[in-house]
């Protein structure tokens, strides 16, 4: 079912081989020319002698800023784009990535040695189909030696037999490819030779004539002896091939400061017993590659594809930098990511530092909250500095868990790369907040490979198992540790140093400085219970589908909410406003903390009351006058908002969470209560709201109920089974003793 | 310590809870249809005078918007009258006008509103402003009653009633309620009206109860209110529980009012009776209530249930005090 629907989308997506549009590419201008000497009928082929290469002394280091912009024009039908992006390799750099958010859903798949970046939307709609992908690298030219040895001598190539088949743009085994290969390496015996030949033939072909419609397959362009840079390269690949040399076609693009670009080159690189050689014949590089070509996918394909009868615009425009402006760039990034103006008031709370060392022996990042006091950083950073290693802390200050979870988040998706490069990952947090935010690496398919994560906090060891299960299933981590209770994070720092630098197991070194980890690996999430690991591949597939396990949280956690609701109306025996208005209304309190929350809550309630009071003069309908209410609560919390920003309360922006409906019904409820039982009484009813909210919210809070519902979401059955015990039992409850106390004494004074 | 604990062991066993209430209680002997005839005070009052209750008369149910342009009409010469929601609960919305001073209309407090004031005041009425579940409601206009001056004398204005327990068709427990100044004419004992307790046997007021705590005296009027006797006792605690026969509700709170004139009516009943009234007695209604589940009170005629709940009180406030003495 799924194959089916994926071959029909196959069908339906036209590859665009961007590739071939590289006309009026520059004229091939051979710079390193090997040896060759003519004398009479025989052609002696000489390897390029190194000394004769003009070969700098040191290499060229250049620093860019591309990014690429696309257009897809409105449609109403399903529609995808996508696009390889550059990888990292060890002559070019990847530093940062920058993905805009957009109306699309994205998403990064890595296919064999390539990475795609894909965004898909069910529709577009008018305004709505810019994407933006950004990147900064650094690029380096590459000289290198074409061994003097014999084919076949060496080891062979990594990637199998893919690079030495035929293919309909590389017809390396047409009889026509190997007689021109065969004549043309008749006296050549060693690669060094063989390689100089054929990369001299493929460089020496014209260049199409501008406007004149070319095929680019290898056979062609032999039969035309005319081609552009990708067809050049596959005639090579295909010479190459057919003489038994693996080779392979990488896809790139030739970086100019501030151009626009539309067009990518195609180059080759042959296996040569060692390691990748790269030939360019159409910029006649041989066994080099100049500092300004970058590297976005290896194979015969097409940058981008997109689904058919798509409207469809993209063009790439590319900035040389210094280093120095990248870094700079960096350290100004807000944490926002962007929005200059909320920096002054973020920047409080969040904050990021960053220490590069020049030559760094391991790159850590260390997520902190606000119960790390400020000296135990400065000790931490400068111990780095000492062993030059990097650092990079990200600390988001907020009693708020909801908020330090999100301002956590932010900050490491406005560092993503820096994360996902990083050797250690030292969390450290009061609860499982710092752990929440790391499962947003997941989010993103984010693999982590060889990198430590270490996360420290307050919560149930069970609950780390679970949660930690999700996160190694999603990040699949060198190493996950998980420290519950919390440690002092320098005996963390020390702990994982020591794992870092000397390779000690964290488990040893944990003993030394008193902690106690939890280690999860490959065999604790495969041996958990059949329907515990269900349950942790269910909450994977939700955080790789985009949907933050917060959400998932608080959906369970209203049951919970309810079930305290019950427990305070009948069995404290509490009234409240609305059985279930404190609900929704603890879940708001959740969001902005407790004080924001009593403060926000009395503040809503009190427009709306003299609002509603207001109203009586004015003898106005009871639908209706609910509406007004629903405007007044709207406006106080749009009030809130804008004051909050004004003052830089970060707890007064989520007013938003509020629930206007249930607010004006306890307005109303406030009101109607009132006038029929006199102020004393609603003031009472809701002050025992308030109470009823606080009381949820602090048992959520404190227990950590979110995580263990969400690892253990058979806690509700039991909250099912006490509220019906609740439910039928004819107790009195504990505020009818206090009310009903005097029945029993007071009858002396009577009789 | 021990005298603590003592004292929550006999709540326990005495004292009536929501919990118990709801569950023990109202549950199985309150069938759901019927809780929607007694909220709805003409269809309640229907069915008592056709079982031959005395009520107060109706003289008029508004329930479109439209009938008020015609209000003035429906009113014609009455002097006196009350105008109050059909599904109205608590006092709420209840407006008594006691006369007229030329075209304006005087209230139990001595205010006057106009017409259109009494107009406006129903459309509220009509637009669900004072019903239970806030449904579009009816206004219905009836009889003033008249106080009976020996209740009336220990109430701040207004008309105190007299709330019964009637717990299948016995009578288990009964007070008077009795407005106040903060009550605002009302009987509500939310809104600071008086609780008085009354001796089921011999018609007698033995506590009174306001916000919670105990009290002798009318707050307002300084009077005593303990040791008075209510006139028709025994046709009260009769009409109450008639009504059990009229509306088989198990669980029901009957509040009669004492007319001057009319004597006994019953006003209005609540099929969620609230419990504020065992502290107005000074003893649980828990045992009382057990008790009439135990005997066969169906086969009993009025006067034996009437009988059966004086012994069932007399035996629990006896009860009380002797293991206080002891």
């Amino acid at each position: 079912m799924r194959c089916g629907a994926e071959a029909v989308l196959a069908a339906v997506t036209m590859a665009i081989a961007l590739a071939t549009a590289a006309r009026g590419a520059t004229l091939p201008s051979p710079v390193a020319s090997p040896a060759s000497t003519s004398t009479g009928d025989t052609q002696l082929f000489g390897p390029a002698d190194d000394g004769a290469r003009v070969r700098p002394a040191k290499p060229t280091i250049t620093y860019w800023k591309v990014s690429i912009s696309m257009e897809v024009a409105p449609t109403s039908a399903p529609a995808h784009v996508r696009m390889l992006v550059p990888l990292s390799d060890g002559r070019q750099a990847i530093l940062s990535r920058r993905i805009r958010p957009s109306a699309f859903h994205f998403a990064e798949q890595g296919v064999g040695p390539n990475l795609w970046a894909r965004w898909e939307a069910s529709a577009v709609k008018p305004n709505r189909g810019g994407i933006e992908y950004g990147f900064t690298a650094r690029t380096t030219d590459v000289w290198m030696d074409v061994p003097r040895i014999v084919p076949g001598a060496g080891v062979p190539a990594p990637t199998g037999g893919d690079d030495l088949a035929a293919t309909d743009g590389i017809q390396a085994h047409d009889p026509a490819i190997r007689r021109r290969a065969a004549t043309l390496t008749r006296d050549a015996k060693r690669l060094d030779e063989i390689a100089w030949s054929l990369f001299q033939y493929a460089a020496s072909f014209l260049q199409p004539d501008a406007g004149e419609e070319t095929a680019n397959d290898a056979l062609s362009v032999l039969a035309a002896e005319r081609g552009n840079a990708t067809g050049k390269a596959r005639l090579l690949a295909a010479l190459l091939r057919s003489r038994g040399i693996p080779a392979r076609m990488v896809g790139g693009v030739r970086l100019e400061d501030a151009a626009r670009k539309r067009t990518t080159i195609s180059w080759v690189e042959a296996w040569l017993g060692d390691a990748w050689v790269p030939f360019d014949p159409a910029g006649g590089n041989y066994a080099h590659l100049p500092s300004n070509y970058l590297a976005l996918y290896y194979g015969d394909l097409p940058l981008i594809e997109h689904t058919a009868k798509l409207g469809f615009h993209y063009d790439m425009l590319m900035h040389q930098v210094t280093r120095q402006s990248l870094l700079a760039d960096e350290a100004e990034t807000p944490p926002s990511g962007g929005r200059a103006r909320e920096v002054s008031w973020e920047s409080e709370r969040a904050r990021t530092y960053a220490f590069y060392a020049e030559q760094p022996v391991a790159s850590v990042v260390l997520i902190t909250d606000h119960t790390i006091p400020e000296g135990v950083i400065a000790q931490i950073v400068d111990d780095a500095r000492e062993r030059s290693i990097s650092i990079v802390f990200l600390n988001a200050r907020f009693e708020s868990r909801y908020f330090r979870e999100n301002y956590l988040q932010r900050l490491i998706a406005n560092n993503f790369d820096t994360v996902a490069e990083s050797h250690l990952l030292l969390v450290s947090t009061r609860d499982e907040a710092g752990l929440y935010a790391l499962l947003q690496l997941g989010e993103q398919r984010v693999a982590l490979h060889d990198a430590r994560i270490v996360i420290a906090g307050s919560f149930p060891r069970a609950v780390g198992r679970v949660l930690g299960a999700v996160l190694y299933k999603l990040v699949t981590p060198g190493e996950l540790v998980l420290v519950t209770p919390g440690a002092p994070l320098l005996s963390l720092w020390k702990m994982a140093r020591a794992n870092l630098l000397d390779g000690t197991p964290m488990v040893e070194a944990a003993g030394l400085w008193d902690i106690r980890p939890l280690v999860i690996d490959e065999d604790d999430v495969r041996h958990l219970a059949g329907w515990r690991r269900s349950l942790v591949a269910a909450w994977s597939k939700a955080v790789l589908a985009q949907v933050p396990l917060q959400a998932i949280n608080l959906i369970l956690v209203l049951p919970v909410i309810a079930c305290i609701v019950v427990i305070f109306r009948n069995v404290v025996g509490i009234e409240t406003f609305g059985t279930f208005a404190p609900v929704i209304v603890s879940l708001a309190f959740l969001m902005t903390g407790l004080a924001w929350g009593v403060v926000i809550f009395c503040v809503i309630v009190g427009v709306g009351v003299v609002t509603r009071s207001a109203l009586q003069w004015f003898r106005i309908q009871l639908v209706a006058r609910l509406a007004i209410l629903i405007a007044m609560v709207s406006a106080t919390m749009a009030a809130l908002t804008v004051g909050g920003a004004y003052f830089g309360i970060g707890a007064l922006l989520n007013v938003s969470i509020f629930p206007m409906v249930i607010m004006s019904n306890v307005i109303e409820n406030f009101t109607t209560t009132q006038v029929e039982s006199g102020t004393r009484e609603a003031l009472r009813l809701t002050i025992n709201t308030l109470v009823v909210c606080a009381a949820c919210y602090l048992a959520i809070e404190a227990g950590g109920v979110q995580s263990i519902i969400l690892s253990f979401p058979e806690v509700l059955l039991g909250v099912i089974v006490l509220e019906v015990l609740i439910g039928k039992w004819r107790g009195l409850r504990l505020l009818e003793y206090v009310r009903f106390y005097d029945l029993v004494g007071r009858e002396r004074a009577a009789r | 310590m021990t005298a603590f604990w003592a004292r929550v062991r006999r709540l326990r066993r005495e004292a009536l809870g929501m919990n118990r209430r709801n569950l023990a209680f109202l549950v199985p002997y309150n069938p759901r249809p019927l809780f929607a005839v007694v909220d709805h005070k003409p269809t309640a009052k229907r069915r008592l005078a056709a079982a031959g209750i005395p009520v107060p008369v109706s003289y008029a149910e508004l329930a479109v918007q439209w009938d008020l342009r015609r209000l003035g009409e429906i009113l014609g010469e009455r002097r006196d009258f009350v105008i109050k929601p059909a599904r109205g609960s608590g006092g709420g919305g209840v407006l008594v006008i006691v006369d007229r001073d030329g075209v304006a209309f005087v209230k139990a407090s001595g205010t006057t509103v106009t017409l259109a004031a009494l107009a406006d005041h129903c459309s509220e009425i009509l637009a669900g402003a004072f019903s239970l579940r806030r449904h579009a409601d009816q206004v219905l206009l009836e009889y003033r009653v008249q106080s009976d001056p020996v209740l009336g004398a220990i109430s701040y204005r207004g008309v105190p009633d007299v709330r019964v327990l009637v717990f299948r068709g016995v009578p288990v427990q009964a007070m008077i309620r009795l407005p106040t100044r903060a009550s605002d004419g009302r009987a509500n004992l939310h809104m600071g009206g008086m609780g008085v307790g009354v001796d089921l046997v011999r018609g007698v007021t033995t506590h009174g109860v306001l916000g919670g705590t105990a009290s002798t005296t009318h707050p307002d009027l300084g009077c005593p209110i303990v040791g008075v006797a209510v006139p028709r006792w025994e046709e009260i605690l009769t009409i109450a529980a008639r009504c059990f026969d009229a509306i088989p509700l198990g669980f029901l709170g009957v509040d009669v009012v004492l007319d001057a004139e009319l004597g006994p009516l019953v006003l209005e009943m609540n099929a969620r009776p609230g419990l504020t009234i065992q502290l107005a007695n000074g003893h649980g209604v828990r045992r009382s209530m057990e008790e009439v589940e135990r005997r066969d009170v169906a086969r009993m005629s009025i006067a034996e249930r009437v009988a059966l709940g004086c012994m069932l009180a007399s035996r629990a406030s006896e009860c009380s005090a002797s293991r206080r003495l002891a």
